[in-house]
């Protein structure tokens, strides 16, 4: 397992053509197949720093380079079948008469032929649920659906990288797990996945390193459960911990905590292996 | 970023020049426009242009959000100036000669005139966008004469326009995320691939005539043919002044120019 | 007026604005190429000729102001006609069948008197040389307006074919576009 790193970046820094200063300084090194989080209060250069894993912006000090290939010589529209961007405003994308037209638009763009559009097209809108949707017009469905639209587009593309900006955004309790389940999956077949969100629930369940900016630097960087369950380590970084690792923080004194709560998952362990209501048989 | 540098660049502070009447600093726009027409002397056009960029400077300008506005007029002059030499070929002493390409000082002196001018003439509209705000402005041209569902229109126009800039290019962000590549290819090609840019765009703009018509109602738009201001702009006695000298001058140099035919 | 109608004024207005400033410098006359045309042809071709001349003289002239001051009163003029005459062969055959035919009728005789105005602008005008300039040869007359006509045709065409499609492209994509004539 000595791949080189799919992103190193190293002395990172990038300041807008208006003067101020996004990025101070940034080295990281993202392996294969790793699930990121990108969390940090908006401002902090998570999505500028992003943007330089697709080509749309250059570094203006340091280098990175992505599956070894110097991005900031890459232009956008050609490496799009290597690294995936989901934007967060669906309505910046739509334009297709249907549905199936708007996944299979980047798909064409990539240089598949019409077999495999068309085997991606209705597999992944199968795996997000809108199938029935097919032949719809992406600017009449809602807002939910319009974004898992644009989801399944971009996960169509197969990137090896993959980018997602608030992912969950906007999206009801039955898509949020349509799309968490897709991530997952995409983590499965072996891809990268950055995803960059507020929502610490979605984070602790989907990412396994989360990194955190401020003020155009990272200030945390390790694995995600350790860091959302300490609450210590959370208000340092100025997020706010999952509901569940709040509630653990709060009933700390009652109950004992075998190891750190991040997820529902880990709260039910807890309960279990400490034993609380039922004793041994408690099955694990 | 720099794309809104044109259109949203008020500088909120307080100058002398803030406090202008904006009817009377739309006057002097169009009067310096009309007056940067008539002059041609190089020397008085540069004059001019020094005494509008230290005017603009009086007013506390944000050096960063004015020189977005000043690069992108200068851009534009520096090319006509590249280009100029393509055309005219005429006068001593030659500086280079290159097939069709022969910049002469002369030439050259007068491709600087035109540069000079089209700055000059800017320098008159960026000083007034720089110092009024969009209501303000809007009020001027109302009390101008124009009727006032056009200044309602013209103030959204002006709100949108930043918008509209910031949203085609985040636009032709995600749909190059998406492999489309909107600056190779032949004209065709590239006439084609503006679409996926043009469809999300129109499409957002009409989210947002639908939006504005709702709010405009809810907010009594329309409910009563005579409207009251909040905030109304009365001229004072140094508008007047300003007013009464431009014009005067105005007046002064068109007429030198046609009777005495000066070397203005 | 009514709200809908004021909105529609004011954002038609900022989009011609919007796609006549994404322009980029080609003729040294002139100044830059623009997609300005495609908005006004395509509320020429969805809304009215009213807003489509409105629209296209306030917004193209806004920025022309700016960016090429010259030609500003005969940008003033040029849009508006433009966009009057192409919206109104529109409305005359609005029931046809034939819509493409009648949009491209349209957009080639709003682009005519387009280039038209320039040209006699470009020859007629600017060389009255009411602002006794030295250099006014050297973008006015014969000469430079007959250099300048390709390139307007050119944007006249391209914005005129773009416009069609764009607006095909609208009414399947978004249907309620409907409702924003009348």
């Amino acid at each position: 397992m000595n791949q080189p790193p799919h992103v190193s970046i190293s002395g990172l820094r990038f300041t807008y053509s208006d003067g101020t200063e996004a990025i101070r300084g940034v080295d990281l090194d993202i392996r294969h197949g790793e699930r990121i989080g990108l969390a940090g209060e908006n401002g902090c250069g998570k999505t500028t720093l992003c943007k330089h894993m697709n080509g749309l912006l250059s570094p203006s000090e340091g280098r990175i380079t992505v599956d070894g290939m110097d991005a900031s010589r890459m232009r956008t529209p050609e490496i799009a079948g290597k690294v995936g961007y989901l934007f967060q405003n669906p309505d910046h994308q739509l334009f297709c008469s249907t549905v199936y037209d708007e996944v299979a638009f980047g798909l064409r763009n990539i240089g598949l032929d019409d077999g495999n559009i068309k085997r991606r097209t209705e597999r992944y809108l199968g795996m997000l649920g809108i199938d029935n949707l097919s032949s719809v017009t992406p600017l009449t469905l809602s807002l939910g659906e319009r974004r898992l639209v644009t989801i399944a587009s971009i996960l169509a593309m197969e990137q090896e990288l993959l980018i997602l900006d608030e992912p969950v955004a906007w999206l009801d309790a039955k898509q949020t797990a349509v799309v968490a389940n897709a991530i997952k999956q995409a983590g499965r077949e072996g891809r990268t996945t950055i995803s960059v969100s507020h929502n610490m629930k979605f984070m602790a369940e989907l990412t396994d390193r989360l990194i955190v900016m401020s003020q155009g630097r990272i200030i945390l960087d390790g694995n995600t459960k350790d860091i959302v369950s300490d609450p210590a380590a959370m208000s340092r970084a100025g997020l706010v911990s999952p509901p569940v690792s709040l509630l653990t923080e709060s009933i700390k004194g009652a109950v004992q905590f075998t190891r750190k709560v991040a997820t529902n998952e880990d709260f039910v362990g807890c309960l279990r292996d400490s034993r609380i209501g039922g004793g041994a048989h408690g099955a694990r | 970023m720099a794309r809104t540098a044109l259109v949203d660049i008020f500088v909120p502070k307080q100058s002398p020049l803030h406090r202008v009447d904006p009817r009377i600093k739309i006057i002097s726009a169009i009067l310096l426009t009309v007056l940067c027409f008539f002059l041609s002397n190089l020397l008085v056009l540069i004059a001019l242009l020094l005494f509008l960029q230290a005017l603009i400077w009086s007013t506390g300008v944000n050096l960063r959000t004015y020189s977005s506005s000043f690069w992108l007029v200068a851009r534009f002059s520096i090319i006509l100036m590249i280009v100029w030499p393509f055309f005219d070929h005429l006068g001593e002493p030659v500086l280079l000669d290159l097939w069709i390409y022969k910049p002469t000082v002369p030439a050259l002196l007068r491709a600087l005139t035109v540069a000079i001018r089209i700055f000059a003439i800017a320098s008159g509209w960026l000083m007034l966008l720089l110092t009024t705000k969009h209501g303000q402005l809007v009020r001027g041209f109302v009390k101008l004469g124009c009727p006032y569902d056009f200044g309602i229109s013209l103030s959204i126009a002006l709100r949108y326009l930043p918008n509209f800039l910031g949203t085609i290019d985040q636009i032709k962000e995600a749909q190059a995320s998406r492999g489309l590549d909107t600056s190779k290819g032949d004209l065709v090609k590239r006439a084609r691939n503006m679409i996926p840019v043009l469809i999300p765009t129109f499409a957002i703009a009409f989210r947002a005539i639908e939006g504005l018509s709702e709010a405009l109602l809810s907010r009594g738009y329309g409910a009563n043919p005579v409207r009251t201001y909040y905030r109304d702009i009365k001229m004072r006695a140094s508008d007047f002044t300003i007013l009464v000298s431009l014009v005067f001058i105005a007046s002064f140099v068109v007429m030198m120019k046609f009777l005495g035919g000066a070397s203005f | 007026m009514s709200p809908k109608k004021v909105a529609i004024y004011g954002i038609c207005t900022a989009l011609v604005a919007a796609l006549t400033y994404i322009g980029f410098p080609i003729t040294p006359t002139r100044g830059y190429f623009n997609f300005g045309e495609v908005a006004i042809f395509f509320i020429a071709f969805t809304i009215g000729w009213k807003e489509a001349a409105i629209c296209g003289a306030v917004g193209a002239t806004m920025i022309d102001l700016i960016l090429a001051p010259f030609f500003a009163p005969a940008t003033l003029v040029a849009k508006a006609i433009e966009g009057a005459l192409a919206g109104a062969i529109v409305i005359a055959f609005i029931n046809s069948k034939r819509v493409t035919l009648v949009r491209t009728t349209a957009f080639a005789a709003g682009g005519s008197l387009m280039i038209t105005t320039y040209f006699l602008y470009e020859w007629l005008i600017l060389p009255l040389n009411l602002f006794s300039d030295p250099g006014i040869s050297f973008y006015s007359g014969i000469g430079p307006a007959i250099a300048e006509f390709p390139f307007n045709v050119v944007q006249a065409v391209a914005c005129g074919v773009i416009a069609i499609m764009l607006t095909k492209g609208i009414e399947r994509a978004y249907p309620r576009i409907a409702d924003l004539r009348g």
